[in-house]
This record gives C-alpha cells, structure tokens and sequence, in this order.
C-alpha cells in the first residue's frame, strides 16, 4: 500500500524463484495440481476408470463403501484379491459405476472447458488486437458493440443455440467461445491500444515494417498477458456453464458421463435418502472450478499488481 | 439530465429492436424443427403443411418478422405493434399472461437473493480492502473465490437434503405453497408481498419458509463476485493520495474507510447491476432445484419445446429489464457525477 516500505527482494536465480513462489503462494499450489489433475483426467479419465462410465454393471443404486471398511478393501483392491472393482462411490439406479463416471467426466467437462477458452482466447485476441492497434476507425463501433452484447440474455440465448443445434459437444464449446470472445477481445485491445504507443513499436514502423506485420509481432506478444491470465477463469466459468446446462437438459446427452448431467439424474434419488449418486459429482465440480478460479486469481495477482 | 436520459432510452429501444430481430433470425436458422415437435414425427404430411400454415412458418423469414412485428396480417396476427406478443405454440395462452406469472416468481427470489447478498458481502470486501494483507484479508478472500466457483444447483440439492430430508426443518423444495395453504389474492405475484397485503400471515410465513433455502442458495454464489467487486474498489480508492492525506492528519481508519466507501460505491454498483441483469434468466438453475416455476424455468422448457413466441416473448423481457436496470444505472451515475450526462 502506498506508504510503506516495501521490501525489496534479492535476485535470486530463476529455478529457485518458481519455487520460492510457490512457498509463499500456497493456494496456488493447491490450484496448481487440482487443475492439473483435472487436465490429465480429460485426457486418461475413462481408461483408467475401474468400469465402463456408460455401461450398466448389473449392481443397482449400491451405495458406497462403509467408512470403516475403505482401508480393508484398498488393502484387496491392491493385493488384487477381489473378484470385481469396488463401487467406491456406489452405483445409480441404472447401475452405473459413480468412481468411474467422475473419473471420466473431466473428458468431456474439462474438455469443454478448454476448448471453449482456446477458441474464444484466439477470437478474441486476434480481434482485440486489431481494434486496439486500429483504435481510431474501430473504437465506436466496439463500444456500440458491446453494448448491444451487454444487454442480451446470455443464459437464454446459449441455451437456445446449444438445443436447437442439437446438444452436441461441438455445439456447446462453440456457443461458450463467442460468448467469452468479448472478454478477450477488450483485454486485449486496451492493452495493445497502450502498448503501440511504446518506442520498440515506433522503431518497428521506422524500418519500414507494414502495419499489420508491427501489430502481430511487435505489439502482440507484449499484450497477451490480461488475456492469457484471465483464461484459468474462463475454463472455470466453462464448466460450471456446461454443468448447468446439461443439469437443466440442454446440454451434453445422458448417458454421457459428465458431472451436471449425473447430478440431474441423483436429484430425485435425494429426496428418498440415496445421497451418493448426486453428491461426488458435485463435490467433483466444486474442487474442479475452484481449482481454475484460484489459478486464475493468483495469476492476476501476481500480473496486475 | 432530462436530454441524457431520453438519448439514453432511445438507444435503449434500438438496442431492444436488434435483440429481438437478432433473436428471431437466429432461432429460424438453427436446424430446428418446430413443426415436427408439435404434431409428431409420425404426422401426415397434410397435417404438417397446415401446421406450417397456422405458424406462419410457410411464408419468408422477411414476411414471418413483419407479422412478428405486427406490420402485416398472418395467421399469428396481431404483433408487438398491436400489444401482443403472440401465443405460446405449447399452451395456447397468450405470452403475456405466462410472463405475468412467471416473471414476478423470479424478481422476487433474486430481489431477495440479491438484498441477502449484499448484506454479508459489502462489510466483508471492505473489511478486506481496508485490513489489506493481513489473515483476514486472506480468509474473506479465500471463501469469495470458493463462493464464486460454485454449482449453485448442487448446493440446492445439498440443503435440501439436509435441512428437509435429514432434519426437516425446511418445506418440501415442490414450489412456493404448501398444497393446504390457501395462495393469497393476487397484487405483484409475489406471494411474500401479495400475503402481506392480504393481511394473511400464515401465507407469508409458508411463502417465506418456501424461499428461505431458495434465497440462500443463490446469495452464496452471489457474494462470490460481489465480494471481489467491492474489495478491488475499496482497495483502489484506499490507495489514493486523499487517503493518505487523511492519513497523514491522523484520521482513524473508520472514518477514512467511511470515505472511500462512498467513493468506490459507483463502480460496484454498474457492476452489481449486470450481475442482477444476468440473474433474470441466471437463476433457473435455483428455480429448476427447488420447483419455484419462475421465468429461466419456463425458458427452458420454451428452448426444449422449439416454442418460438414464447422464447422470443422471454428474451423480450429479460431484455427489457436488463436495459431498465443498465439506465437506472446511468442516470444514477449521471446524478452522482454531472461530467457523465455531457
């Protein structure tokens, strides 16, 4: 805060300092290995899930282990003296393994989740870029623009492209995509509208380097670092967004494994006091998104000061 | 002021018109098909045909939005010009009696929803902002971030399973009534408001026993962004040179925090206001959980029905409410600051 001290760190060399850091920002090193947990199971979830997620194992609404018999049957499920897997979570009324489903829901959430980013972060940094760097001819009709943007229902309107295109994954992470592009796009412009005002920039423009070759190489790069911490948000956002929809029945088709839809299909379960089936998806989405979030808020911390 | 505010309507209203045309192309663009829902993949073509006549889905795009808007005659007449927002494909009630009914279901669970909000979030992102840095700053901010990146269905689900199946402290999640409490005689549609008029306590007790876990709900994920909002302003009005004079000739931080409170008041409140935009369709989720049948709830059974007069009778609404709330804003602003109506 203005008027302290602050103290002034010694340079120290750069292996250390991730470390360092990582010492004085515990939260972030909890975000850290939820998110990357999160993305390795998007990628190895369903393999390594003990039964299939979408494929009846015979055992219906068997609710989880007894918490006293977990470190007895661990001990078999490592000495491999069990017939079958253990429903760790349970099975639904369909019987359907839960672990597994968790396991492999990230695939399609976190898959999603990604996506959506990636895409809306290369729409709208590409845009954003060219409204700041072209301000000038661009400013009014961005501002005109994202008033309009302000004012519609997202909600709805997500949700009418995503079922009226059929509840396809692809469906989903383009809708997610322009809907975030925005975001971007106005991080991004104002960053570079202030960066191309730097000398590097003028000297590129001095050498005789056309416009647009400036803008890509020489304003860019110094431009997407708004854009690119704001991305461990987005992801988060991304989920949560498709878990609702697929919760309400406008999103990913049962019986995909994914977590809101899991959720959807326990709920009436709750009322007759079979909690499992509803409760470890949700528990899932819950570390999953904060994980991101906290990520994303470190990230900001550390970037915008 | 008065010249601010109606340039300030009148692109309100282009802004409206382009929403609602926007919407109307795109729902006809989208592979979806109305006409099939209604009468069964099964229907003779004849049947088909008629239908497509009766929803005007046989005339072009161009002609189907001028009898939208209500500049020519079709089988859907009359249109917006005339008053109407057409009748919904599904019930055959007219458009605007369904918002009637559903739209003050949902402004009452996030008027109170939002009122709830703000009481535990102000005083906890300001406390933040002015501790700055301490282990107090770290928890509120800890449990905003948590709060924020919450499924707010699931912890629907996870309070009523506590507190009406494990405790049975709370009503059944199956609407705004118990089935035996008699609804009172209907003002607002709000049944809290509607009951105290009558002069009916027992209704308002159950309608506000029936909105206790509903109203929870969606304040915890709300004081997520609240709290970060007003923490970031405070703590940017908090580094300003004013505080540091007032610093300086030894104020106490109460009275300085008193100050910047009133400052860094404006941009939460823009802030605060398209959140509470976003949450007239947002709140389905907690609608959906806990059965209240407000307007995101009949959205999402409009979209999954292809029910064009009703989504485009729902996105109309929202619409409006979000560009009353953003004006409200302005002219506030403009109150606060006379350089903003220039």
């Amino acid at each position: 805060m203005t008027g302290q001290a602050v103290p002034i760190a010694p340079p120290t060399p750069g292996r250390w300092r991730a470390a360092a850091r990582a010492r004085r920002s515990p939260l972030l090193l909890l975000g850290g290995a939820i998110v990357s947990v999160s993305l390795v199971l998007a990628v190895v979830g369903p393999a390594i899930a003990p039964y299939d997620p979408i494929e009846p194992t015979g055992d219906v609404l068997v609710p989880p282990p007894a918490l006293g018999d977990i470190p007895s049957l661990i001990a078999q499920t490592i000495g491999g003296s069990l017939e079958r897997p253990v429903h760790w979570f349970g099975t639904d009324q369909t019987g359907l393994d839960i672990f597994s489903r968790v396991l492999a829901a990230p695939q399609v959430d976190v898959l999603i989740g990604v996506a959506a980013t990636a895409l809306a972060l290369l729409l709208g940094t590409t845009l954003g870029l060219l409204a700041g760097y072209f301000r000038g001819r661009s400013a009014g009709f961005i501002a005109r623009a994202s008033d309009v943007f302000q004012s519609i229902p997202i909600f709805v309107l997500a949700m009418i492209v995503v079922v009226f295109t059929g509840r396809s994954t692809m469906a989903i992470i383009v809708t997610l995509a322009i809907l975030y592009t925005p975001i971007y796009l106005r991080l991004t412009a104002s960053e570079v509208a202030a960066q191309a005002a730097r000398r590097h920039v003028e000297a590129s423009r001095a050498i005789g380097n056309r416009e647009l070759v400036t803008a890509f190489r020489h304003v860019l790069p110094n431009a997407l670092t708004p854009a690119l911490v704001q991305a461990s948000v987005t992801i988060g956002w991304a989920i949560l967004f498709t878990a609702g929809l697929t919760f309400l029945g406008a999103g990913v088709r049962p019986p995909t494994a994914e977590w809101g839809g899991m959720i959807a299909s326990g709920a009436n379960l709750l009322i007759l006091g079979q909690w499992w089936p509803s409760l470890f998806p949700g528990i899932a989405i819950s570390i999953t998104v904060f994980g991101f979030a906290v990520v994303g808020d470190r990230l900001e911390a550390r970037f915008r000061g | 002021m008065t010249g601010y505010a109606l340039r300030r309507l009148g692109v309100g209203v282009l802004q409206l018109a382009a929403i609602t045309v926007l919407v109307f192309v795109v729902m006809r663009f989208l592979p979806a098909d109305p006409v099939g829902r209604l009468v069964g993949f099964t229907a003779s073509p004849e049947t088909i045909a008629l239908t497509r006549d009766k929803l005007d889905l046989d005339e072009s795009l161009p002609d189907q939005l001028l009898i939208y808007l209500g500049l020519r005659e079709g089988d859907q007449s009359p249109g917006l010009l005339q008053g109407s927002l057409g009748d919904s494909w599904n019930t055959g009630a007219p458009v605007v009696d369904q918002i009637a009914q559903y739209l003050p279901v949902t402004l009452e669970l996030i008027i109170l929803a939002f009122v709830a909000a703000l009481l535990v979030a102000v005083p906890l992102g300001v406390l933040a902002a002015v501790r700055g840095s301490g282990r107090l700053d770290a928890g509120i901010r800890f449990y905003g971030l948590f709060a924020g990146a919450q499924p707010e269905f699931w912890w629907g689900l996870a309070f009523i399973f506590l507190f009406y199946v494990t405790w049975q402290v709370a009503p059944a999640p199956l609407g705004r009534l118990d089935f035996l409490t008699a609804p009172p005689p209907r003002v607002t549609g709000m049944l809290t408001v509607d009951s105290l008029l009558a002069g009916n306590l027992a209704a308002f007790r159950d309608a506000a026993a029936h909105l206790v876990l509903p109203v929870v709900t969606l304040a915890f994920v709300l004081t997520g962004p609240i709290i970060k909002m007003v923490r970031q302003n405070v703590a940017k009005a908090m580094a300003s040179e004013y505080v540091l004079y007032a610093r300086g000739c030894g104020l106490p931080t109460r009275q300085i925090a008193a100050y910047t409170f009133r400052n860094s008041l404006a941009p939460s409140v823009t802030l605060i206001a398209i959140l509470f935009a976003y949450m007239l369709g947002g709140a389905v989720l907690v609608e959906q959980v806990f059965s209240l049948g407000g307007l995101g709830q009949w959205a999402v059974a409009s979209v999954l029905s292809f029910d064009f007069p009703a989504i485009q009778g729902i996105v109309l609404v929202i619409t409006v409410g979000t560009l009353l709330v953003l004006l409200a804003v302005d002219l506030l602003h403009a109150r606060i600051d006379p350089r903003v109506a220039r």
